[in-house]
């Protein structure tokens, strides 16, 4: 035995002689160089194919349609886009479409997530049963049945026209064609405030510093953005009321409104002919006040199909508020033709009815409204309120209806391209053939709120007298949504298909979000909070302060993948015409036919933000890690 | 723990003094572990420089020091576990190098037993015993059972063999995976801190199971702080720092009169 | 010596627990008054709504199309066999009591049973065609556990039982593909749809597995190249959402396997979107597992002399897929859901059959649409087999938490 040893350890010639397929190094290298020429074959395989393939349906592999005309429009778009903009140009808006309904979703989704997650380990039965069968439900359901339900539910639940809007308090408007919200937007003198901005954000940071250092030196807890906030809102506030002195106007500047269109727009007037030629410059978030002395809006009743039980013949007018005008009065335009029917118009700006006050009791009862068309001519005829046997049910279709309205006045902000939109507008009856007055060009700035007291538009609109106010407006102007004709103008607007889409994202994800803040709570050891109970801590500050911050650490790795999926999730857009990433790019995948081509660019998308999910992930991770040490 | 000791290692002369000593075993014997030159890096950092020692058939090497010394790491190359870059280690006339043929003769020949038991837990007491018969050593499946009731009897936990090792206690444990490793016939068995994730009620089960090993005549190299046992059956002992032999002799040499400062400190804290 | 004595009773009664569970102090007590209050609101519209206001007459006139869509009505004889096929083999390896966890097979069983139970006897009270069929299912259902009971060695063996009903259950849905007439006729897979096809894309999990396998075997490989091929491969999949894949797929996978662009129907293009991505994920989990298998137990197994392959075979992977059988489940509930999303290739499965039912001109007729009522019975059907999976994984969870303890 000992002379093999000997053999062995003086034979040292014998070790370079080991057959190739048994030395572990090169039987290694073989495994992957086998194996990376399988991969390769296999990607070769497929890009011959796709090449044939593309060739012989007369294609090539090519980017340039990017820069073609797209001719489609988009639902939903965050920058400015029409369908004479390039297929580049609409890729980015379904991209930012993507971005924005996760970046919300996310938020939404914590929130509930964490609310329910909370819930789930309760001690109250009520809140962690629910909270468990909420979570069961909504995770053993598809997404695509869960945003097909969503998106009816809401449908169904709110009004179809944005003219008959539910009115929430803080002039939040809600109707099929979605939600509009007041909003703030920098204006053209934001840049005054902008130093003042940095100078509070600035501040804000020394007083955190120094409240940090100041609450470690006094070995305490406390609030550390309380002060930091106060700063920030004091050097702010200050700071837009010195700025705002120097909040102007380009001279010459003009808004022009023709009520008869219900258009407007602002503009630099340079030769000050009080029409916009072309070349001259449009301003946007400007705010005006428009002011019409006497004029009257006009409509038609229609059928309008309420619920499946009943029928009304409703009309509507352009959202008014109350406060936007002196007096007002709805009358039928030609008495005649309705002779018999009433209008039951309750306040500014609801929806009306007509209907015929059956019991002469002088006011609109329920069942007045409905009416059976005998003669099936499809609107209303004398005779017809009296139910006829196997008649179908009819509204008081095509009644004309005129709203008189004295003194209007409204606040409205230019859009971002500048233009002005409104009611339109008819001449009220007795001064049809009047010519409009205008109102007298002059009047200067004026210290704060400083005015621009302008002409109207000269030709266009001789009927209906309307007069301009342009206000300089702050480095901020405050624009409330309004409903010039069937859509919102003002304020910023979510549309029924993305609040459809944030809800059923948000609610979906937040059942996972919930179960990952569960098992972070129940992966902190009893013992902490046994520990905290006996240092005398409440039951509010254990959990706020032992138990949440080590639950954290557990919770945010996992939640992060969820927040990537609920970007990724986004794509069932498609479910509910959201113009997200991915339907964008199918659409101009449909119209090109460069397939391939959109593929890559779909592929690229969402590994980009695969990719910024993972580095955030990698960070947090490594921070986790830190402060575990 | 009562330990005697042991007549014939107390002749084996001190062997070694400055840094990188030898540790060769006593000519005469038939060499079955030889190391020359080793030395392995992780990375950058040299964790065992210039080692030269040899195991004689039927010796038992109880091999010491701080952690991060190198000792588990020497062990572990000894079945390559961990591959070395320099130097050449021969057990039982086979010579560890790339060659598959030969890690797998080594593996066949030399049983290791970890501090961390590495029972398979999906397996039950007797699985564990006769996977590596039948699936290595292509013994059927009764005899690998037979095999596997005798050494579980020999280690004294005959009555466990259906058992998941999830059931047992540590000790128990620890002498299913000696009988685990004794099954293949190993002609070398390897420790690697065989005791030191055990209760210390427990501990004196196990080693009463290796001293048992130890006096049948097994070839033993034991990583280990249980200096009761290395005083019982040790032939020879050295003393490991830094990836370095730094001190080899009898286990006598060592209680006594240990040589080297760095000994010297680590042996009064142990002790 | 004190006599060991039984608690005093001061916690028992219905009060006593509302007062512990559900009011115990004022922030418990408005959070149940609130909760309360808004759940039982929403019960009440919601069941005012189930049974007044919504109308279920389309759902009820077109329940074979969210069964087997254009399947020929002629033939439902035959997914209904399969159907008795199934609940049999699932009977019959239900009723061994020896195995472990026989009670989850069991519980599954008597679950669905009972479903096809139910769904016989509306089918004999509406007097379907097709009745005698579901009484021969259910009759198949309860035959295979009486079986199993009797013949204790057919339970034990029920692995060929299942392997038979699942090279049976394709020939009964597609027919001998050379005949063209009578009752063995083929039908060809464009026409399969409703909750068969969602059943038969959900399948796909079956090959997945060992994709999925390979895969995170690869990506935890000490090679190198390997490792980076499979890790490149699995991160692409998992980049892009499903929806993004199928699409690829339709123009994609004829590409792949280099055929005309219409020789693959549509479900089979389907098929290998959902196999790929749901492979990946699965990767993704096995190496969860792989990673929770200490490195001392491949030691081991090396110093046992055991190769690289039976090491990874024999010790490795059954401890890892054992740790990651719940995330399995959960992988195959997720791919059940997620077939929902093949309408983007025209199919017609479970969900997409809502569509071609709300575009019938009878329905269209209805104000408001009937899309509520259907996402209803979508939503309610999904759940009753994704929530019986998932409480399956949860028994199988607390087994294994038994074995390792």
């Amino acid at each position: 035995m000992s002379s093999r040893a000997i053999r062995h350890v003086d034979g040292s010639a014998e070790r370079q002689s080991i057959p190739f397929y048994r030395n572990v190094k090169t039987l290694a290298l073989l495994a992957q160089v086998i194996f990376v020429l399988l991969a390769a074959l296999g990607i070769w395989i497929l890009y011959r194919n796709i090449t044939t393939g593309l060739a012989s349906s007369g294609l090539t592999f090519t980017f340039n349609f990017l820069g073609s005309r797209a001719g489609f429009e988009l639902g939903e778009t965050t920058i400015p886009y029409s369908a004479s903009d390039t297929y580049l140009k609409a890729l980015v808006v379904g991209f930012l479409n993507t971005l924005k309904v996760g970046i919300a979703g996310v938020i939404l989704c914590t929130l509930l997530g964490v609310m329910i997650g909370v819930m789930r380990v309760s001690a109250n039965w009520l809140l962690s049963t629910f909270a468990l069968w909420y979570v069961e439900l909504l995770r053993n359901t598809p997404l695509a049945v869960q945003l097909i339900f969503w998106y009816y539910a809401i449908i169904l639940s709110i009004p179809p026209r944005s003219d008959n809007s539910l009115q929430l308090p803080g002039s939040i408007l809600v109707s099929q064609i979605g939600v509009a919200l007041p909003w703030v937007y920098p204006t053209g003198n934001f840049g005054n405030w902008l130093p003042w901005l940095v100078a509070a954000l600035a501040v804000a940071s020394v007083a955190y510093a120094l409240r940090v250092r100041q609450l470690r030196r006094e070995g305490r807890f406390g609030n550390r953005f309380l002060v930091p906030f106060i700063a920030f809102a004091l050097v702010a506030g200050v700071g837009y009321y010195f700025a705002s002195s120097g909040n102007t106007l380009p001279g010459g500047t003009t808004a022009t409104v023709d009520p008869l269109t219900g258009s407007g727009r602002v503009f630099v007037d340079e030769n000050d002919n009080g029409v916009r030629d072309a070349g001259e410059r449009l301003l946007s978030r400007v705010p005006v006040t428009v002011r019409i002395p006497e004029a009257r809006l006009e409509t038609i009743s229609s059928n309008v199909v309420e619920s499946r039980e009943a029928v009304y013949s409703t009309f509507r007018f352009p959202l008014i508020q109350e406060r936007e005008f002196e007096s007002a009065e709805v009358i039928f335009r030609d008495p005649e033709a309705a002779a018999g029917l009433s209008i039951h118009f309750d306040s500014y700006p609801s929806i009306g009815v007509i209907y015929r006050d059956l019991n002469g009791n002088g006011v609109f009862d329920a069942g007045e409204e409905i009416y059976y068309d005998a003669n099936g001519n499809g609107s209303y005829d004398p005779g017809e309120e009296v139910p006829a046997e196997g008649a179908r049910i009819r509204g008081y279709n095509g009644v004309g209806l005129a709203m008189e309205i004295n003194g209007f006045e409204r606040r409205v902000v230019s859009d971002q391209t500048g233009a002005l939109r409104l009611p339109i507008f008819r001449p009220p009856p007795a001064g049809e053939e009047a010519a409009a007055e205008q109102s007298s060009p002059g009047g200067l700035a004026g210290g704060l709120g400083g005015l621009f007291q302008t002409p109207a538009q000269s030709e266009a609109a001789p009927e209906v007298e309307a007069s301009t106010e342009v206000h300089v407006p702050g480095p901020l102007v405050y624009s409330e949504p309004t409903v010039p004709r069937s859509s919102y103008f003002g304020g910023a607007q979510l549309s029924t298909p993305f609040l459809a889409l944030l809800l059923g994202l948000a609610i979906y994800t937040s059942a996972f979000v919930a179960e990952i803040v569960r098992a972070g709570i129940q992966a902190v050891p009893r013992g902490q909070s046994e520990a905290a109970k006996a240092l005398g801590l409440s039951g509010g500050q254990t959990f706020r302060l032992i138990i949440f911050p080590q639950a954290l650490r557990v919770i945010i790795p996992p939640m992060i993948s969820q927040y990537l999926n609920l970007t990724k999730n986004s794509s069932l857009a498609v479910l509910v015409t959201f113009s997200d990433f991915f339907l964008v790019s199918n659409t101009v995948g449909n119209q090109t036919g460069q397939f391939v081509s959109v593929y890559v660019i779909i592929l690229v998308g969402y590994l980009f933000i695969s990719l910024v999910f993972s580095l955030i992930l990698n960070v947090v991770n490594r921070r986790v890690a830190l402060v575990e040490r | 723990m009562s330990l005697s000791t042991n007549p014939a290692t107390a002749s084996a002369p001190p062997v070694g003094a400055a840094e990188g000593v030898n540790a060769y075993a006593p000519e005469g014997g038939e060499k079955i572990i030889e190391v020359h030159g080793l030395n392995k890096w992780f990375g950058d950092f040299h964790a065992l420089k210039d080692i030269n020692m040899s195991v004689n058939k039927g010796e038992v090497v109880v091999i010491i020091g701080p952690s991060g010394s190198g000792k588990s790491t020497l062990i572990r190359c000894l079945n390559r576990l961990e591959e070395h870059q320099e130097g050449r280690i021969i057990i039982d006339g086979t010579e560890l190098t790339d060659d598959v043929r030969n890690i797998d003769q080594v593996r066949r020949e030399t049983g290791m037993v970890f501090q961390q038991f590495n029972l398979f837990p999906h397996l039950t007491v007797l699985e564990n015993i006769t996977l590596a018969p039948t699936r290595v050593r292509r013994w059927r499946r009764k005899e690998a059972e037979e095999k596997a009731r005798y050494y579980l009897e020999r280690v004294g936990i005959p009555d466990q063999a259906n058992k998941y090792p999830g059931q047992l206690s540590g000790g128990q444990q620890q002498r299913v995976a000696i009988a685990r490793a004794l099954t293949m016939g190993p002609k070398v068995m390897l420790f690697d801190e065989p005791t030191s994730a055990l209760d210390p009620e427990v501990i004196g089960e196990v080693l009463g199971v290796m001293v048992n090993l130890a006096k049948s005549g097994m070839t033993m190299c034991v990583v280990t702080h249980e200096m009761g046992f290395a005083r019982e059956v040790g032939d020879r002992v050295i003393f490991m720092d830094a990836g370095h032999l730094v001190e080899v002799g009898s286990p006598e040499h060592f209680f006594t009169s240990p040589r080297e400062e760095r000994t010297k400190a680590f042996l009064s804290k142990i002790l | 010596m004190i006599e060991a004595r039984k608690p005093p009773q001061t916690n028992a009664g219905a009060v006593a627990w509302a007062r512990r569970n559900l009011f115990h102090g004022p922030f418990s007590s408005l959070a149940t008054v609130v909760l309360g209050g808004i759940l039982i609101w929403a019960a009440v519209s919601l069941l005012g709504w189930v049974f007044g206001g919504a109308n279920w007459e389309r759902l009820w006139v077109n329940l074979k199309l969210f069964a087997v869509y254009r399947y020929p009505s002629d033939l439902l004889w035959r997914p209904l066999l399969a159907v008795g096929a199934l609940l049999f083999a699932f009977g019959a390896s239900a009723s061994d009591r020896e195995r472990a966890g026989s009670h989850i097979f069991a519980g599954a069983f008597w679950q669905f049973w009972a479903l096809i139970l139910g769904l016989t006897v509306v089918s004999i009270v509406a007097s379907w065609q097709v009745t005698p069929y579901y009484i021969l299912a259910t009759a198949m259902g309860i035959g295979g556990w009486l079986l199993g009971r009797i013949v204790p060695a057919l339970a034990r063996n029920g692995a060929y039982i299942w392997i038979a009903v699942l090279l049976l259950t394709p020939l009964l849905l597609y027919g001998l593909p050379w005949a063209d007439q009578g009752g063995m006729r083929a039908v060809p897979i464009t026409m399969w749809g409703g909750f068969m096809l969602t059943l038969v894309l959900t399948t796909g999990i079956v090959p997945s597995f060992p994709i999925g396998v390979l895969l995170a075997l690869g990506r935890r490989s000490d090679l190198p190249a390997i490792s980076y091929i499979c890790t490149a491969l699995i991160e692409l999949i998992r980049g892009a959402p499903l929806i993004v894949w199928l699409f690829i797929a339709n123009l994609m996978v004829p590409f792949l396997f280099n055929i005309g662009p219409d020789v693959l129907p549509a479900l089979g293009k389907a098929y290998v979107a959902l196999v790929m991505f749901s492979a990946a994920y699965t990767a993704e989990n096995v190496r969860g597992g792989l990673q929770s298998v200490p490195a001392g137990q491949s030691e081991a197994a090396r110093a046992l002399g055991l190769s690289g392959w039976q090491t990874t075979l024999l010790i490795v992977l059954p401890q890892a897929i054992r740790a990651v059988i719940p995330a399995l489940v959960g992988q195959a509930i997720a791919l059940f859901k997620d077939t929902s999303l093949v309408f983007i290739l025209n199919l017609h499965d479970f969900f997409n059959v809502h569509n071609t039912v709300v575009q019938q001109p009878a329905s269209i007729q209805i104000t408001g649409g009937i899309r509520l009522e259907l996402s209803l019975f979508l939503a309610v059907t999904y759940f009753f087999f994704a929530y019986r999976m998932s409480v399956a994984s949860r028994q199988i969870e607390k087994i294994l938490g038994v074995g390792e303890r």
